[in-house]
């Protein structure tokens, strides 16, 4: 959203309401914060800080620009002490589309942050993953308005948001191997202590950090009936300070850092190892993706069904920013460790289901955008994908191709015909559903939306690549 | 007097969560707490009774 919108209300972005103090916008390419006349108060002091300056430095929080002659009244409603520049970032991602050390790295960052805010008397004001954002692997904190001065006797108001959002996601998946990306994406407000105790059983009670954040939180959520506000001031005149705090947080960070979730290998995770019989193939497509990279830079490549991601550590040779995109938790998961052990910044694993992904969602349908609102590729690689959507989602295969083609992009395609051993597999675990899954079929569907450029079948002879073009 | 800047409207802090934080931050948490707890239910009450 631009600020050349029709109404002045229009210009800031839509995920940006919740602190009125601090509003996002967009103009000419590059992302914007307003600053109410408080906020800026903030922001004087805790741009001086020195772990804010260090943060910033090596890139940990968003790098940011007080702009002093942004003409604010031309084009913003309100009243606003100031604007601030951010570094743009190549591609945002939600938490719901993390796999687990994603949103483990995401919650050591906000801890960090926070436990060292409040050694110079700063305080985060919440505690949501829509805050941190990805540069790779390395997580970067977005929101600097979150940032302002510690009132001494307060608490931390975030610690429940931040157990809705960060903790008790983890410990689901640590603890019972539950997804909880389906989860974050039904609730963008995350899981309440009650129900996160709901999940739990009597059993669970020895696992580290339940009994106190999860069982007492949830029963005194429960029992415990003040306002907040009253909480807040009887907790103060008792002599509550910035050091329970800190106790609070050091035990979460260890808590945090010692979750550890050991999947049973998922079928996708060992598809590469599987592949041993069709090394030739593997090098087949190695060169054709590696050609097609080559030919010229690209800003943005999507990879579908990226797996453990051979293909985008090729293609991201030659482009500025990969998406390796995979449904399965934990292929992207252990992507996500492979890439942070080479220290990636071009690769970023996202576990989204094809079939299912990412919708518009949130306050109005815009809170949170879908894939393709957040910046379409110019090159796509769908590697033996096709015939997943086709045949097990039970998409149609004109649609599938309708939709790589509505990306704009250029495309790596490999179509995988019904012969070869992984179709069959495919099929011998479901009926074929009548699917008008054929070559023909697929080159008919593909002419129609894109100009074939370049074509090989690979030695197996089942399967064949395209490297196509948009119409 | 209630002047917390930090009690941001947009958050629900909630109030279990609150106290629980007194309760994990240790020994000096238990202290608050029994003071708080004094203040709540022994002492403010019995000032108002007389």
């Amino acid at each position: 959203m631009t600020i050349a919108s029709a109404s002045p209300r229009d210009a800031f972005h839509a995920g940006s309401f919740r602190d009125p103090d601090g509003r996002v916008f967009q103009h000419a390419g590059r992302i914007y914060r307003a600053l109410s006349p408080s906020m800026r108060d903030d922001w004087d002091a805790v741009s001086q800080s020195h772990f804010f300056r260090r943060r910033i430095n090596s890139g940990g929080v968003v790098a940011s620009e007080l702009i002093a002659s942004f003409p604010t009244a031309e084009f913003l409603e309100g009243n606003w002490a100031g604007v601030l520049a951010h570094e743009t970032l190549p591609f945002i991602a939600y938490p719901y589309e993390w796999s687990f050390g994603m949103l483990q790295t995401a919650a050591i960052l906000q801890l960090e942050l926070l436990q060292d805010a409040l050694q110079e008397d700063f305080i985060l004001k919440d505690a949501t993953p829509f805050n941190v954002q990805f540069r790779g692997t390395q997580p970067v904190f977005i929101d600097v308005g979150s940032f302002t001065r510690y009132a001494p006797g307060a608490p931390w108001t975030a610690y429940r948001q931040f157990c809705m959002q960060f903790l008790y996601p983890l410990l689901l998946q640590a603890y019972r191997h539950i997804d909880y990306q389906p989860w974050l994406r039904g609730s963008l407000a995350g899981i309440s202590p009650t129900q996160c105790r709901q999940l739990f059983s009597w059993s669970d009670l020895w696992r580290r950090g339940l009994f106190t954040h999860v069982f007492l939180h949830a029963a005194m959520e429960h029992h415990v009936r003040v306002d907040d506000l009253g909480m807040s001031t009887g907790l103060r005149r008792s002599g509550f300070d910035k050091s329970l705090i800190l106790n609070n947080v050091r035990g979460l960070l260890k808590l945090v850092s010692g979750l550890r979730w050991r999947p049973s290998r998922s079928r996708w995770s060992d598809y590469d190892a599987g592949c041993d019989s069709s090394r030739d193939d593997i090098r087949e497509k190695e060169d054709f993706v590696r050609s097609v990279a080559s030919q010229r830079r690209r800003r943005l490549v999507w990879d579908l069904g990226c797996n453990v991601g051979r293909y985008s550590r090729i293609v991201a040779e030659h482009a500025d920013f990969v998406v390796a995109i995979d449904g399965d938790s934990v292929a992207v998961d252990r992507l996500f460790q492979e890439l942070c052990a080479d220290g990636s910044e071009r690769i970023l694993p996202l576990r989204i289901n094809l079939a299912d992904p990412s919708p518009s969602q949130g306050w109005r349908g815009c809170e949170r955008s879908d894939l393709a609102g957040r910046g379409k590729p110019d090159l796509v690689l769908c590697l033996a994908v096709l015939h997943h959507l086709v045949l097990a989602e039970n998409l149609p295969l004109p649609d599938v191709v309708d939709w790589l083609a509505e990306l704009g992009a250029s495309a790596v395609i490999e179509f995988v015909e019904r012969d070869d051993p992984q179709v069959r597999t495919l099929l011998a675990q479901r009926s074929d559903g009548g699917h008008a899954y054929s070559q023909a079929v697929f080159e008919e569907a593909l002419s129609a939306r894109f100009r074939v450029c370049e074509q090989r079948r690979l030695s197996c002879a089942t399967r064949t690549l395209y490297f196509v073009e948009p119409l | 007097m209630v002047n917390f800047p930090a009690l941001f409207a947009y958050v629900d802090p909630g109030v279990g969560s609150l106290l629980l934080q007194a309760l994990v931050g240790g020994s000096a948490g238990l202290m608050v707490i029994s003071r708080y707890l004094w203040r709540t239910y022994v002492s403010a009450p019995s000032v108002r009774r007389s």
